[in-house]
Formats: structure tokens, C-alpha cells, sequence
């Protein structure tokens, strides 16, 4: 072996890259390039749910077989799609703790052949909300180029272990990876039920501003016998703010209904002939 | 491995890349070679060549070069110069190109000479060793090289991104066309 410290770095690099690719799959489940899955248990792989665009999917494993995929479920909020195979492979190892900002970090993916990018972990923040409504269990951006077919692909640490699965459909701009502890919240959802739960209201609801420093949605119908039909919420009445927290547009109220709030009951403040009002209404169930 | 170090082996690296990489004038525009052989060989892309005449700048000499072939297809020309005791790089064994893994090139990218950009191995095929790595015009021609120096390809083109480089098999096959056939006697 050799002293040069720039060889052995970059012998580590590569070694990180081919560990990691016996986990690393190609689908194929749209017309244009394919996308990439990981190993996450043996017989699951995840992928990013925005590359599933067809029912019929293939994945061509890292020994080149190609076997046929049977879609689990698909999370749009948190941009996850599990798929089951006949494919004995290992799972990559989730990384213990957060990578420190700065650290060095590697995509991999099989598009085609078997690809590879390096940056910096850039961003490694706290949970957020996708537009679409997913909780993430962190922020975790890369300073690197995700290439047409790296979504679904991991990202790794210098030392191979996984820190997240990297998409660009999550965000409408800087490609984010999809941390491990939410890769598998999801994935186990996905798995158990096919969709990932989420809470409801059964009401629709329009943003609306009640004076310069305040606004609120407006409940412009109601399901009948939904659960804020039952708790006494008429149309008219203006939403100001779910469990506390105030609500001035949908994403909010999307936040404060994740699956985690099914069966509960929560404190919905609004406005009714301009007097605030409490309701304590318990979340249902969003069918699909 | 101390960071330091890290940067201590790069730029010892880069300067015995730097060496064996010319910048090559020509009457529509330039770009950067390859020290082939220390008798004055020098790889570049045809790109770069294409008015048929060129000179090279090697190791603080200017040369007024000899188009020995030229393959557009290819994107691939050998120059001669009338230097004697160059530095040729050493090549990358085929089976060394691991994606993941460092490499460096070594370039002229707009008028800065012997510019450097530093990235990974991407994937690598019979066509094109990709990588992931920042290239701009005037690396045309210049050297993709492991972290030992060794040469792994001729920068030829950015795509998607990425930079693409010819393959060393791709570059012994164009060169082996103006080799002295040797007789068996």
C-alpha cells in the first residue's frame, strides 16, 4: 500500500463506490433514461416515486440480470417508491450520525453503466416539509451534480455508509437527499399498507386574508359526516390555526395532518361571523 | 491522512501533470496536448489542429509542430516536435479506472495556462471515460490523468456536464497507424 496520501484517498473513494454499487440497481419504469434503486433490505429496493411512470417495471441488477418489479407503494411527499424483486442483495449500512457539513460525499447510481459523483455535504439541517407534504426527517443537501438517472441512487459517505437517497424531484431546484430514518418509516408504511397515511378534515379549504397581518383559509365546502362536519365546522368559517399553529395556507394545514395525527383529536381555531371560536375535531383517515 | 498532506501529494501531483502538458497555438484558436514521447510526440484532439498548422509551447519553448495524422472522427492528432527530452506521462493500466477514484486534468481553459480541475472517475466505457469534473475550452487536447499521474485520457468534450475523455485503447490504435512498420528480415 502505498504512503501518498492522495492515493490512498483516492483508493478509499473508489473502494466507498464499489461497496456501494452491490446495492445499487437500475429501473427501468419510464421511456426516457432509467433511474436508479437501492438495495434496502433483500428482495426491496426504494427508488424516487417521481421516475415510476409506468405499471410495468423491470430492474436490472448489479450482475446484470434483469428480473421484474412488483410496485409495494409510492409516497409523492416524500418522493419514495419501494418496489420488491427476486434478487438476494445487500443492504447498504445507514451512517450512525448526521455527516458533518463539509464532509466528503459520493452519488452512485446505475443509469446505464455504473456512475459515480463526489462533493461536499453542503446543508445537513432539521426536518422540513416537501411542497408536497412529506415530513423529512432532515435536510441534506450535497454540493454535487445529480445526473440524469441518479434519483433513487444513495448518497454515501467517504466511508460507504448511507446517508440518504438522493432525488431531484423533491424540490424544485437544488436536488436533496431523503435521510435514512425517513427512507425507512416510509418504506415500512409502504410496505405494511401501500401508501403512507395521511390525516383529514373533509373540508375545502381557500386561502383568505382577514387584514394586513392576518389570514386564513376559508372552508368553502364540507364533506358530509367528515370529521369536521361532525365537530360542529360550518361553511364560512375561516381556519386560523391547527393544534396551535397557525394556518395561512395549505401546506400548513397538510403539515399538521400527518399520519402520526390519525385518530386524534385536534384543536382547530377559526373565525365564525368574525368571533374566534375552538373546535376539537378527530383527524380521519385520507382515503386514496 | 492529514488534510495537509492531501494537499501537499496534490500539488506535487499537478506540477509533474503540468509538465507534460503543452499549450498549442493555432490560427483558429488553441487548446492543450499531450507529451506522447520524449522525442517530441505530442497527443491532441483534431479539434484543436484543424487550420492544419500549430505551435506548441512546451516546457517554456515555443515550437513550430509537424501535423504527423489527424483523425476528425475520432477527434485524435499527432503532432512531432523537434524536442529531445520531454517528459511523457505514464499510462493508467486499463484495469485501474475504479468510478469513484480522483483524477485531475491539466489545461489551458480560457487563457488561464496550466489550469487545473480535480473531480472523480464517473463511469468509463470503450467510447469515453467520463468523469465528473469541471472542463472549459481550452482543456481540448490535455491530459485526464489518476492521482499518480498516470494518463488515463485526452479531454475531448464536455456532455451533459461531464467531461469526456478518449480512452488510452482509442489513442494507441490512432497512433499506431503512423508507426515505422518494422521489417522481419
Amino acid at each position: 500500500m502505498t504512503d501518498n496520501p492522495l492515493v490512498q484517498l483516492s483508493a478509499a473513494l473508489a473502494s466507498a463506490v464499489e461497496t456501494a454499487a452491490r446495492s445499487v440497481v437500475t429501473v427501468h419504469a419510464r421511456q426516457r433514461v432509467s433511474s436508479s434503486g437501492t438495495i434496502w433490505q433483500p428482495g426491496v429496493v426504494v427508488t424516487a416515486a417521481h421516475t415510476i411512470e409506468t405499471e410495468d417495471i423491470a430492474v436490472t441488477l448489479p450482475d446484470g440480470r434483469q428480473v421484474k418489479a412488483q410496485l409495494a407503494g409510492s409516497d409523492g411527499g416524500t418522493d419514495i417508491s419501494v418496489l420488491r424483486v427476486e434478487a438476494d442483495l445487500p443492504a447498504l449500512t445507514p451512517a450512525e450520525n448526521p455527516a458533518g457539513v463539509g464532509s466528503l460525499a459520493l452519488a452512485v447510481a446505475r443509469p446505464e453503466h455504473l456512475s459515480a459523483t463526489m462533493g461536499v455535504i453542503s446543508h445537513w439541517g432539521g426536518a422540513w416539509r416537501s411542497w408536497s407534504g412529506g415530513r423529512l426527517d432532515a435536510l441534506i443537501r450535497a454540493d454535487l451534480t445529480l445526473y440524469p438517472g441518479f434519483s433513487g441512487g444513495p448518497l454515501i459517505g467517504a466511508d460507504g455508509t448511507l446517508l440518504g437517497i438522493n432525488t431531484s424531484g423533491l424540490t424544485r431546484g437544488l436536488p436533496v437527499a431523503v435521510p435514512a430514518a425517513t427512507v425507512k418509516r416510509v418504506a415500512d408504511q409502504l410496505l405494511k399498507h401501500g401508501r403512507v397515511a395521511r390525516g383529514y378534515l373533509g373540508v375545502g379549504l381557500q386561502p383568505v386574508r382577514l387584514n394586513e397581518d392576518q389570514a386564513g383559509l376559508v372552508v368553502v365546502s364540507l364533506e358530509p359526516e367528515g370529521p369536521a362536519a361532525k365537530a360542529g365546522v360550518i361553511v364560512g368559517d375561516v381556519l386560523t390555526a391547527i393544534a396551535g399553529k397557525p394556518v395561512q395556507e395549505h401546506g400548513a394545514v397538510r403539515s399538521a395532518l400527518d399520519s402520526d395525527s390519525i385518530g386524534k383529536p385536534v384543536e382547530v381555531s377559526l373565525l365564525r361571523g368574525g368571533q374566534p371560536q375552538t373546535v376539537s375535531v378527530t383527524v380521519g383517515e385520507r382515503g386514496e | 491522512m492529514a488534510i495537509t498532506e492531501v494537499n501537499e501529494a496534490m500539488t506535487a501531483l499537478v506540477g509533474r501533470i503540468q509538465r507534460s502538458t503543452v499549450q498549442i497555438q493555432s490560427p483558429r484558436g488553441g487548446g492543450a496536448g499531450v507529451v506522447w514521447s520524449r522525442d517530441g510526440i505530442i497527443v491532441t484532439n483534431a479539434h484543436v489542429v484543424a487550420a492544419g498548422r500549430a505551435e506548441v509551447e512546451a516546457e517554456g519553448r515555443v515550437y513550430r509542430a509537424t501535423i504527423i495524422g489527424a483523425d476528425r472522427q475520432r477527434d485524435l492528432a499527432a503532432l512531432q516536435i523537434p524536442a529531445t527530452n520531454l517528459t511523457p506521462l505514464p499510462l493508467a493500466p486499463r484495469d485501474s479506472l475504479r468510478p469513484g477514484s480522483l483524477v485531475i486534468a491539466v489545461g489551458h481553459p480560457l487563457g488561464a495556462s496550466g489550469a487545473v480541475s480535480a473531480g472523480i472517475l464517473h463511469a468509463a466505457d470503450a467510447h469515453w471515460v467520463r468523469a465528473d469534473i469541471r472542463l472549459l475550452p481550452g482543456n481540448s487536447g490535455g491530459p485526464l490523468t489518476d492521482v499518480q499521474g498516470r494518463l488515463i485520457g485526452i479531454n475531448a468534450m464536455v456532455a451533459g456536464g461531464l467531461g469526456l475523455a478518449i480512452p488510452l485503447d482509442a489513442v494507441e490504435a490512432f497512433l499506431r497507424q503512423w508507426e515505422p512498420q518494422t521489417e522481419v528480415a
